[in-house]
């Protein structure tokens, strides 16, 4: 069992006690971003105002935001909340129904992002996304530099690039159940579909994805494959279980 | 451009025609919400009205509720025995056609898709009865709180505001309470800014604001307030702990010194007046991303 990081009152501690750097290095942020401010509600910390979106040394526009650190921060991303009516909530405008704004496939950030500093956050994903808003509003559609597709498709899209093999959730599944486990085997079903073990076909290959993705990183996203995973065999047995009672009704 | 020209830029920025589309929205959910009651409470003596921003004159564009009043008369009682009942009673008459989401005192109400929750239509339902016959105070039911029920008078309200003289002003600090999500009720926020001008409301909407943000900004302890409608019943100091204070100061700190500094424009979070280069800038900036990340839908 995971042990837990309690205070004097038996309640779990706060991140920004555990990690006093943490807090540092948001309120350096703050320092790019004047109209937010860091206020604690109910125990949690909240970055709220507006986020200003700035471009060759202009505000082009702002938007109010909140940003809620979850309670495993930094190891947990924030999750930015977006306030107002001008973004609609639509998964067309990357806003999910709690009105949080989807940055990223969270996974595709981690591989990717240059460094875990809060400023990148605010300047990378975070204004990327609002930039692409006020891109929207022009133009009826996202800037060239792409979108993910909703839901699992595009998880399966943005998995894929990551790891670099095919975009089909059953191989990414089995890659993943390689590069996540600790010690991998030579005598292992190769990932590839030769039917070989890795030992006799991929055994580069295999050895230089070990070595490009971390162990954490490839456990949360086999994580959130088998979610996936079984989301569909959920989706499948409905529509099984529907066509079912359909066809008892037509006979009927 | 002057700095009180800036602000009237804001406010007209802001302002809601009569004939806008926001408008025309809010009186057809009026007309629902009436037709609705009135179907339920067949015959009954009921005074329905605009309240909240509405009565006051203090409405803008990004935040536009539409407080509907529904008090029964004092000795009506189809709508409900007691204020509790008259409460859930016309909760229960609106539910067929809208979703009713209950908070202290009010029903806010959302458009129903597929029997959940869809989009909020900016209208909160405040259901009451009078204290007697002269249709003035009333009594509110109140789901939390130290009291279970709260004495107003919507009128009192309206007036307080009306003939405050500062309504700009309000309109100004509504605009940031909602800008900088700020923690603190309209009510009250509104009765700190008349308290603060007092024998300010010949001054420039530029002197007024910047003095009601240096006090704020200055004073570490909350002012204090009391509600018009019933100074001795109602005690307000939970609506401005110190908590709410020391987020007010912290906010009307940042104002003063972005005002400073670029204006009010860049306090407000306005985008800079760029004029046509903006929408360039914009296109330039979003296609051409240093580190492009893509948005996705969970």
């Amino acid at each position: 069992m995971r042990r837990q990081n309690l205070g004097r009152d038996n309640r779990p501690r706060r991140w920004w006690k555990i990690r006093p750097s943490a807090l540092d290095d948001i309120t350096t942020a703050l320092s790019a971003q004047p109209l937010l401010r860091l206020t604690e509600v109910d125990g949690k910390l909240i970055l709220k105002g507006m986020f200003g979106v700035k471009s060759e040394g202009q505000t082009v526009d702002s938007f109010p935001v909140r940003i809620h650190f979850p309670g495993n921060y930094p190891h947990g991303l924030p999750i930015v909340e977006v306030l107002g009516e001008r973004i609609p909530t639509s998964p067309d405008r990357h806003i999910n129904s709690d009105r949080s704004a989807c940055l990223y496939v969270p996974e595709e950030w981690l591989a990717h992002r240059p460094d875990d500093r809060f400023l990148t956050f605010l300047r990378i994903p975070v204004r990327n996304f609002f930039l692409g808003q006020l891109y929207y509003e022009t133009h009826k559609r996202f800037p060239p530099t792409g979108e993910r597709q909703h839901y699992g498709a595009g998880l399966i899209d943005a998995y894929s690039d990551i790891l670099g093999v095919p975009a089909k959730i059953n191989e990414i599944h089995y890659w993943l159940r390689i590069l996540a486990s600790n010690r991998s085997k030579g005598h292992w079903k190769c990932p590839c579909g030769s039917g070989k073990i890795v030992r006799q076909c991929c055994r580069q290959l295999v050895f230089d994805k070990q070595q490009n993705t971390p162990v954490w990183l490839a456990k949360r996203m086999k994580r959130e494959i088998l979610k996936e995973l079984e989301h569909r065999r959920q989706k499948r047995t409905r529509r099984r279980v529907d066509d079912q009672k359909r066809d008892v009704r037509e006979a009927a | 451009m002057s700095r009180t020209s800036d602000l009237q830029a804001l406010l007209e920025a802001q302002h809601i025609s009569p004939d806008s589309r926001e408008m025309a929205e809010l009186q057809n959910h009026r007309a629902g919400v009436e037709a609705a009651i009135r179907a339920a409470f067949h015959g009954a003596s009921i005074s329905i009205q605009y309240g909240g921003s509405k009565k006051k004159g203090t409405m803008i564009k990004e935040s536009y509720d539409l407080d509907i009043i529904v008090y029964a008369y004092h000795d009506e009682t189809r709508l409900g025995e007691n204020l509790s009942d008259i409460y859930n009673n016309v909760a229960t008459a609106l539910s067929p056609d809208y979703f009713v989401h209950p908070k202290t005192s009010a029903l806010r109400l959302y458009a129903k898709a597929d029997g959940a929750r869809g989009d909020r239509l900016h209208i909160d339902v405040v259901p009451g009865r009078y204290v007697d016959e002269s249709r003035g105070d009333a009594y509110l039911h109140q789901n939390s709180g130290q009291k279970s029920r709260l004495k107003t008078n919507l009128q009192t309200h309206v007036d307080h505001i009306k003939t405050s003289g500062v309504i700009g002003t309000l309109k100004l600090g509504k605009l940031a309470r909602v800008r900088y999500d700020l923690d603190i009720k309209q009510f009250a926020l509104d009765l700190v800014l008349i308290e603060l001008l007092k024998g300010k409301t010949a001054e420039s909407l530029d002197q007024q604001f910047t003095h009601v943000l240096q006090i704020i900004a200055d004073r570490s302890t909350p002012i204090t307030i009391e509600d018009p409608a019933n100074p001795a019943g109602n005690d307000l100091s939970g609506l401005l702990d110190t908590q709410v204070w020391s987020e007010l100061r912290n906010v009307a700190t940042t104002m003063l010194n972005q005002a400073d500094s670029g204006g009010w424009g860049l306090a407000f979070g306005e985008a800079e007046n760029l004029g046509p280069a903006s929408a360039a800038i914009i296109t330039r900036a979003a296609e051409t991303v240093d580190a492009p990340t893509k948005p996705w839908a969970r």
